[in-house]
Formats: structure tokens, sequence, C-alpha cells
């Protein structure tokens, strides 16, 4: 029933903040304009006076891209700077969405573009430390787990057959990246509890969400789990209708261009949703347990008029 | 060693006797004006018959070879061998020692001159490494008459003091001219863990260089007039090289007679053909292990594999059956009207084929024997029949990186479960395999010290015969099993892999590799384009030309094999190089002599290229070889300059048109008003060669050509009218520019492509950055 009750709430978050996530693509967005701008520029340069322009356009030309790197030979080292921009750029915008997103959870209203930011800005510190605690445990946990990669790695190799090497690397793979997840998991229930309780210790916050995800590993992990797998469908559905629109022309472009702008709106709706399930799952455990009510004595005879066991007179 | 004076001494290959008699004749007959092959015509000689095996092999190989158990270890990777070889001295001198590889011996250790190149170059050793090595227990020479045996010592390498993969053996007493000594040699080879075409692992063997093999006997002082250039690396009358990462191999033509004893639940392929054992045959005294004797005659190596999850597969290809009516059918029935040659010099005697096959390759089974029809049909149409009745193709164990290589009657392919057929792998490699069955085997170049004659001209060849059978194929990303018919346009090794290097990290800290995580991250646009490795509408060379210019302007293109700058460079000119080349002089002799109802041109690049390889059937031609053949069989007087420019350089070549500027001048009392364009053009690159210029102009039927010889680095021309396009090569004779972009300009701007890929890369990043947002 948690579980139900968990997924309406994070239904009904999403369903409440429609523009709010639409916003929240676009900040994605504008982080990452610098590289596309970038890219737009130097592909026009070696692009835009080919007779055969459009074809260009239409088929992934390894020539054409060869070209380009060959004429900026720093391509590559200018957008992997770009990217890591974007990518400082997103981690410090990150908080700040996670901070609206809680505030979302935290109410059954409507919140305005203001509210959302301002719930934002309160937690903003507190929750970058979380994200960057998360961070650090999500690398720490891929390189802790290298033994184990190693290992299956070593024993797909003596696999007889190529299918069951591959599934057993498959799934070695997908255990480390599900527990590369569990951090991110608990940081959110950090995130729930830091705004919930308003506690100041981010450190201390996490330990009590780690304890509280290994406590309730079932309803947590389960629930994590539909926000996972919500997410992975989204991006198989908009990898078909990318595929479907992608061509060969300006328009194509500005529909690729907005189904990508989709795509990642409802992946951050897919973040809201779980944070405000999150919330529903520790907000309804930590609930202060109802006083049970004291049952009323039995309506035999008044034990004061009792004789004492001692009264035998 | 010789000395450096020996070394410039003109010298010969004799023991392939036949290619020497030949060149000897083809010089009298061209003296005689025999032939006629400047014209164009058909000769007037009659064409001999297609040779079906050499005239004389030096080496004879009786080879009796145990696959066993090494104490200790569960599956057998060790062969206990005795090898009796009967070697002839047709040279012109006695032979006072013998030269053998011990090429098993690069696996002996990290000092082995093979190991220390691959971890100069950052290649590792697989982790954990199972050496191997070949042990030579006896050596004898059977027929002494003194009764005194040879004297064995390894010969050093250079870099590589401890390599011991060349043995030299003093014969106690010398071969004299014509006369065969015959030795008896005991070996051990222990199987490395398979690594670079060899080694064994579980259930699975592949034996290729796995016993003790006779070098190349080069004689010198033949004084028939042909230096090779290699000559500085012959010693003792030896052509042996030590076993090196970058290059392969050069050997002679020999036959052999070989019994393997292998476990009977193995299935076993080999070069050659198996003798069904007679009734008289002694059965096995080994229980548990079967006997085959595998014959095969003229070759220049025995490789075998043995396994026990190999399902074999036969069938027999008739490659000259068009009944099909398919493209390859249409090709070669095209191709021999275009030869003119009559049906028994065009006949393409059936092959047997088999298949040994991984069981979850099963469902790609038509597609090997598909490419296996391919390259059989148009090989044989292009260069002569296949001769032997029988041909192997493997595909290794997934665990096993021997595939994509090849050995007389068998070949090693290379798939994976569930590869898309439009990436068109399996026959790729099974279509270029095949292919040395005539780059390697039958013109048997030395591929260590000239290898595009192998690489260069069965990768052109494989180029053609894959565009004429199938067209474009598509470029394929793997992860985690699964097949992708893309690469993302925009990648970033860099970010995504090279920055621990960066950081300069130690290794426990660094992150894994998680191919998971790249899907995760880069799906919409690994599933959202399908990148073809050349658009319908291009030239199929160009994947040829990319993986030459990723290595280009560092060597020339004939060199040594281990004295390429990196494995890289050697590829690089070994194989896409040759393809450019040869692209080049068949593109100009077809310009030259094509006509709208004849195409002669192509006619003369198709005769060429037959009268070559009918030439040095079973011969070790070299590039002059070639060279001398084509230009006399095409007419093409540009060829050597051509050679000279593309080959024997290390730059580059890269032509590129300005802007162009129109003007536009009012009348005046002395001239009409005129309007005319200025065009420039550079050549950036080092390599001089005449190009043509084409350009349109507003309002004429017909394009204005210009011709410039490139002699300085820029050139301004003048057209009358207002240019629209330009394009420098229009006939692109020259796929080697390194910038194909800035060959072309036209007056109208398209905003497509920037705005395309801006987009993708917009979408790409912002799904990254949603993808690694789930962890922070």
């Amino acid at each position: 029933m948690l579980l139900a009750d968990a997924c309406r709430a994070g239904f009904g978050a999403v369903r409440r903040s429609k523009r709010l996530l639409a916003c929240c693509a676009l900040s994605t967005g504008l982080a990452s304009l610098p590289l596309a701008v970038y890219v737009a520029r130097q592909v026009d340069a070696q692009g835009a006076r080919r007779p055969d322009a459009t074809e260009v356009a239409r088929y992934l030309d390894p020539d054409f891209f060869a070209d380009v790197r060959s004429t900026t030979p720093s391509f590559d080292a200018d957008a992997i700077a770009l990217v890591v921009v974007s990518l400082v750029l997103a981690f410090a915008l990150r908080p700040l969405l996670w901070g609206g997103y809680a505030g979302i959870s935290a109410t059954k209203k409507r919140l305005t573009f203001a509210k959302f930011v301002r719930e934002g800005g309160n937690t903003y510190w507190k929750f970058l430390r979380i994200s960057a605690v998360c961070a650090l445990l999500v690398g720490a946990v891929s390189v802790g787990l290298k033994p184990l990669l190693d290992t299956v790695e070593r024993f797909a190799q003596t696999e007889p057959t190529e299918v069951s090497a591959t599934n057993a690397r498959t799934v070695a793979q997908v255990i480390v990246f599900l527990a590369m997840c569990l951090p991110a998991m608990i940081a959110d229930y950090a995130r729930v509890g830091v705004r919930m309780r308003r506690r100041p210790g981010v450190l201390a916050e996490f330990g009590r969400s780690a304890m509280f995800v290994f406590q309730h590993p079932f309803r947590t992990s389960g629930f994590y789990l539909i926000g996972l797998a919500l997410e992975v469908g989204v991006v198989a559905v908009f990898v078909v209708l990318i595929r479907m629109a992608d061509g060969a022309y300006v328009a194509t472009s500005l529909v690729v261009l907005v189904l990508g702008q989709l795509l990642v709106a409802l992946r951050e709706a897919t973040r809201l949703f779980h944070l405000a399930g999150a919330w529903t799952i520790r907000e309804a455990e930590e609930r202060p347990a109802p006083v049970r009510p004291v049952h009323p004595e039995s309506d035999g005879d008044d034990l004061l008029d009792k004789p004492l066991p001692w009264h035998v007179g | 060693m010789r000395s450096a004076a020996d070394a410039r001494l003109r010298v010969t290959i004799l023991l392939v006797s036949r290619t020497s008699l030949r060149r000897l004749v083809c010089a009298a007959a061209l003296a005689a004006g025999v032939f006629v092959g400047s014209s164009g015509d058909a000769p007037l000689v009659a064409q001999p018959a297609w040779r079906t095996q050499a005239d004389r092999v030096p080496a004879r190989y009786t080879i009796d070879a145990t696959l066993r158990s090494i104490d200790g270890e569960d599956s057998p990777r060790q062969i206990q061998g005795r090898e009796t070889i009967v070697f002839t001295n047709y040279g012109h001198e006695p032979v006072e020692s013998l030269w053998f590889h011990l090429y098993a011996n690069a696996w002996r250790d990290e000092e082995s001159a093979f190991v220390r190149e691959m971890k100069r170059e950052g290649r590792p050793v697989p982790d954990p490494m199972t050496w191997g090595g070949t042990d030579i227990q006896q050596l004898t020479v059977v027929n002494s008459t003194n009764g005194r045996q040879p004297v064995m010592e390894f010969v050093p390498c250079e870099g590589a003091p401890g390599d011991r993969t060349v043995m030299r053996a003093k014969l106690p007493q010398p071969v004299e001219k014509g006369a065969s000594v015959v030795l008896r040699v005991d070996f051990t080879t222990k199987l490395p863990r398979p690594i670079a075409r060899m080694g064994a692992t579980r259930d699975f063997v592949m034996a290729a260089q796995w016993y003790p093999k006779l070098g190349q006997r080069i004689d010198a002082g033949t004084g028939t007039g042909v230096e090779l250039p290699w000559a500085r690396n012959v010693h003792d009358g030896w052509y042996c090289h030590h076993y090196h990462a970058g290059p392969e191999f050069a050997a002679d033509f020999a036959d052999y007679d070989v019994t393997l004893h292998t476990p009977d639940t193995w299935t076993v392929g080999a070069t050659g053909i198996p003798i069904p054992p007679s009734k008289d045959a002694p059965r096995d005294e080994i229980p548990g292990t079967r006997t085959v004797t595998w014959q095969a005659k003229s070759v220049v190596d025995f490789a075998w594999t043995a396994g026990l999850r190999y399902v074999e597969r036969v069938r027999t290809i008739r490659p000259d059956d068009l009944s099909a009516g398919d493209a390859v059918a249409n090709q070669v029935s095209g191709d021999r009207s275009l030869l003119g040659a009559g049906d028994e010099d065009t006949a393409l005697p059936p092959v047997e084929v088999h298949l040994l096959l991984q069981p979850e390759h099963l469902d790609q089974e038509e597609r090997h024997f598909e490419a296996a029809r391919v390259a059989l049909s148009l090989f044989g149409t292009w260069l002569g029949p296949y001769p032997y009745a029988r041909l192997t193709i493997v595909d290794p164990a997934h665990d096993a990186p021997v595939g994509g290589m090849e050995y007389p009657m068998l070949v090693t392919a290379g798939t994976s479960a569930g590869t898309p057929l439009d990436a068109r792998r399996p026959e790729h490699v099974v279509v270029h395999e095949i292919g040395h069955q005539w780059f390697m085997n039958l013109l048997a170049s030395n591929e260590a010290e000239e290898a595009w004659l192998d690489e260069g001209l069965n990768s052109w060849f494989t180029a053609r015969a894959m565009h004429r059978a199938w067209g474009p194929n598509t470029q394929l990303t793997t992860i985690l099993g699964n097949h992708f018919s893309t690469e993302p346009p925009i990648s970033f090794p860099g970010l995504t892999a090279g920055w621990p290097d960066a950081l300069d990290l130690p290794g426990w800290v660094r992150p894994p590799d998680l191919e998971i995580f790249r899907l995760w991250r880069d799906a919409p646009l690994l599933l959202s384009t399908t990148a073809w490795r050349y658009r319908p509408d291009q030239d199929p060379t160009l994947p040829a030309r990319r993986s030459y210019l990723r290595s280009a302007g560092t060597d020339e293109l004939v060199k040594t094999g281990w004295e390429y700058m990196t494995s890289d460079s050697y590829r690089g000119n070994a194989y896409p190089r040759g393809i450019l080349l040869m692209e080049t002089i068949a593109r100009h002799v077809r310009d030259r002599f094509d006509r709208p109802d004849d195409r002669d041109g192509e006619r003369r690049v198709l005769r060429a290229f037959r009268e070559y390889a009918r030439q040095f059937r079973f011969g070790h031609p070299t590039t002059a070889d070639l060279l001398r053949v084509l230009r006399r069989e095409t007419d093409l007087v540009e060829l050597p300059q051509l050679f000279e420019a593309l080959a024997k350089t290390t730059g580059l070549l890269d032509f590129s048109v300005e802007p162009v500027r129109v003007v536009e001048e009012h009348a005046t009392a002395d001239a009409p008003a005129r309007t005319w364009s200025e065009i420039l053009v550079r050549r950036r690159g080092e390599v001089v060669v005449p190009v043509t210029i084409r350009c349109g102009v507003h309002g004429a039927k017909e394009p204005v050509l210009l011709r410039w010889d490139a002699a300085e680095r820029w050139k301004r021309f003048a057209v009358e009218g207002r240019v629209t396009t330009v394009m420098v090569d229009p006939q692109q004779f020259f796929p080697q520019d390194a910038r194909l972009s800035d060959n072309v300009w036209t007056d109208r701007r398209s905003a497509r492509p920037g705005v395309k890929w801006g987009t993708h890369a917009l979408v790409w990043l912002e799904h990254a950055l949603a993808s690694w947002g789930r962890f922070f």
C-alpha cells in the first residue's frame, strides 16, 4: 500500500509541476548550449559551402567530421572543455532543482516559479553538500567494485560460449550500476530528511537516511527501481521518436530539438517522482506513532472493593 | 652476417626459380616485340594456362604432431612434434647453414622483440599470460656423410637480444647446388594464451607458426638484374626475419605432409586436404586420440586448428555458376565479357568450403558461405582461379583474438553473436582473408618488407568486391554484446576515458570502464543515426582514406615492416595507403581510356592485374614487378611519377579552394561591362601532383576546366562570368586529399549541416547531463 501511496504522491507532484519541469529541462539546455553553438559553428564552417550540404546533414559522414577535426585540431579538446564547463554548471544548478523538488514534495499545492526558486535557495548549500557527498560515494562505489568486474571478466574469459560470457559481463555491469544508484537513492532520502526536519548536519542526515534505507530495503529500493524503470522507458520511447523525426532539414532538426527537450523534462519528472514518493515513504515511517488508547478496565468488581490478598480476615 | 657491401649486391630470389625464369622470358619476349601490351589490345601470344602448383619447391616437410596437455593442466596446449625436412638447394651457391623461424618463441617470455614492441606502444600482454614457446630437442642431418651434426645458435635481434625467434644451424657440410639435405627435428611447442594469431584456450587450439620453419632462401650473384630493396636484411643467403609486432611473414613454397593426433571429440581444420587412412594403417596408440594426415602442395605455410565446440558445415561452391543472377554473377559475367578471355581462361573450378563455426554463430552460416562465394568468384575472375580443391574458414572461440588471419587454404574469420547484417562484418573479414589466398599465397611477396603488396592490393580488391556485392556497410559500435550500426558523431574519448591519464591517477582510484554507463549516457545518439562507412553517393575508398590519414605523414609506403615509426603507421601504409594508390592509378587509367561506348580503361586495369597474377603465380613479386606490369599493360605513362609522389614521400596531399571573388567591372569608354571571378587554389600539402579544377559558371552550359601543375603553393585563376561552384580534383583522382571539404565551394550557403549537428550535440549533452545528474 505504501508503494502505491508513494507512486500516487510522485505522479501527483509531477502533474502539479509540468511547467516547472519544462523550466528545469530548459536550464539543462542552457547549460548545454555552449557546446551546441561551438559544434554548429565548426560544422557550418566546413559544411555550409559544400554542394552536398544536405547529404552531410542527412548522413553521419565520418569523412566530414574528420575534415572538421583536421581543420580545427583542437576541436575535441575544445569540446571537452565545453562539456566540462556544462557539467560544472549542471552540478551547481542541480541542488537548486533538488531544493525545488523537495519543496514540491512538501506541499500538495502547486508551486509558483518564485516559490520553487525560493525553496531551492533555502536548502541550496545543504543540498550542494549532499550532491558532493553523493558523487564522491558513487565514485568510491564504482572504484570499489572494480575487483568484482575484474573477477567477472576473468570468469567470462573462461566461459565456453560468447553468449554466456556476455551475460556474465552484463550482469556484473548491471550490479555495479545499481550499486552506484544506492548512494543516489540515499541522497534523495537525505534531501527529504533535511527538508522535512530542517536539521543542520548534512553528513548526519546522510547517515540517518542510509539507516532508513537499510531498515526499509524493500520499499525504498522497490520505489527507486520503479523510478529508474520509468526513466529507462522514457529514454527508450524517445530514442524511437528521435530516430523517426531525424532528417537533413532545419525543420527536422528543430523537431529533434523539441523532442530532446521533452526527453530531458520527462527525465526530470522521474527524479521529482522519486523524491515526492520518498517523501511519502519517509513521512509515513517517521510520523509519530499514534497514542494507543488506554483500554478501559473491565466492568467487573471494583478492585478497591476486592479484598487484598493479605486481607484474609 | 653479411657486410654492408655484400648487402648491396644485386640479389635475386632464386628459389622462386620460375619467377626468375619468367622475368627472363618476358624480357626476351618484350625485346622481340612479341607483346603488344602498350596498345591495350589482347596480347598476340597465347596466354599460358593458370598454374596449379609451383614448379619447384625447395622444402618438403613431413611432420608428425600430437596435441596433448602439459602436466598439471586440464586443456591440451602442447604440441609434441617430429619433423622431417628435405631441403633442396636450387641456388647457385652452396648452402652452409640453415636458418629457421621459431615464431612461437615470441611468447616464451617478455624478452622477445614482439613483446617489447607491444609494450613500447602501450599494448598490454594479456593478464594473466600463459607463456609458450618452441623447444628443439634434437636437430640432426639424416643423410650426413661425415657423421657430424649441425651446430645450432639463436640469432640475436637488434633491440631485443633475448629474442629467440630465429635460429641458425651450421651444417656439418655444405649443401651443394642441386643437392638435398634431410633433417630430422624433434620439437615441442607450447601454445600460449591466444594472442596475435596463435594460442590455446580451454577447448580451442589455433596452431599457427607452430613448427620450426625454414627461412626464405635468397641467392646472390645470379645476375638477373633485379635488385631487392631489402637486400640488407638477407644474411648467409637467407631472408629470415625475427618475429616483430607489426609485420607478417615471408616464406617460400613448400610441400607438407602433416599427421595430427588430436582429441577424438575435437573437430580439426587445417591447410591441405585430409588423406583417408588406409586399411593397413596402425591404430592410434593413445586412446581418445584421432589421427588425420593432411597434405598440401605448393603452399607457403601450414596452419591448423582444433576445437571441441566447432560445428562443421561443408558446401561446394561453384564460383563460375552465374545462375544466381545477382550482383556478383552480373559482375563476373560483365568482367568476363570485358576481358574478352576465353572460357578456358576464365573457368573457375568448384571449391569444397569447410566452415568451422562456433555454435552461437550458426545463424550466420549463410553469410559466411555467401562471402566465400563472393570472394572465390570475384577474385577468381580478376586474378585467376583458386588452385586448391579445399578451403577452410575458421570462426575462432570468443576469447581467442586470432581471427582475421590468413593461411594457405585456411583462414580465420571473426564475428560475434547478433552482428547486424548491414555492418557486413563477417562478410568483410571472410572476403579479405580469402583474398589473401592470392595476395600472400599465390603471389607470395615478402610481407615483412613490402607489406602493401599483400595487404594493400588485397584490401583494394576486397573493397571492390564488397562494394560490388553489397554496397556500403555501416559502422559498428558494440556495447555489452549489443551492436549498433552507428558511432556517435561527437565522441569524447578524452572526457570519458582519457581524463584519468591526464590527471595521472594511480590505477587503484581509476574508475572502471562501464559499458552500461556508456549506453545510459549515449543512448539517443547511438540509436538515432545510422552511420554508413561511406554514403551511397560517395567514393567507396573513403573509409581507407580516413584510416590512412590517421597515421599519414610519418613513413614511406614501402619500408621494412618493423622500421615504421609505430605499428599504426605500419598498418596505415600497408593497408589503406595501398588502396588509395591503386584507386588513383585505376582512375587515371579509366579517365584516359574509357569511352562512352567502351570501357577500355577498366579493361586495361583488369588485364594488368590478371597479367600480374598470371606471371607471378606461385612466385614472389616485388613492387618493381607490379609497377612494371601495370605500366606495360595499362600504358599509363605517368605511373612512375604518381608512384614517386604518392608512395615514396612522407608528405600529405592537400588542396583547397578559397572563397571565390566575383568582380563586376562597369562599362567604360574603352571596354564593355564585364563580370569575372577570381579563384584562388592552394596546395597545402607537400605532395605535388597536377590537378584539374572545375568551375561552374552562372548561365554557362558547360563547366570551365582549369589545369594546374601545382608546382607552386598557390595559383590565382581568372574565369569569365560569375562562378557558382568550384571543385578541385572533380574526378577524385586523389582520395588521399587530407581535407575534402575545402576542395569544394559553392556560392549558395546551407545552414542545414550546422543546425543539424549542433542540435545533435545539444541533445547529446542534455541527455548526458541528465544521465550524470542521477548520480549527484
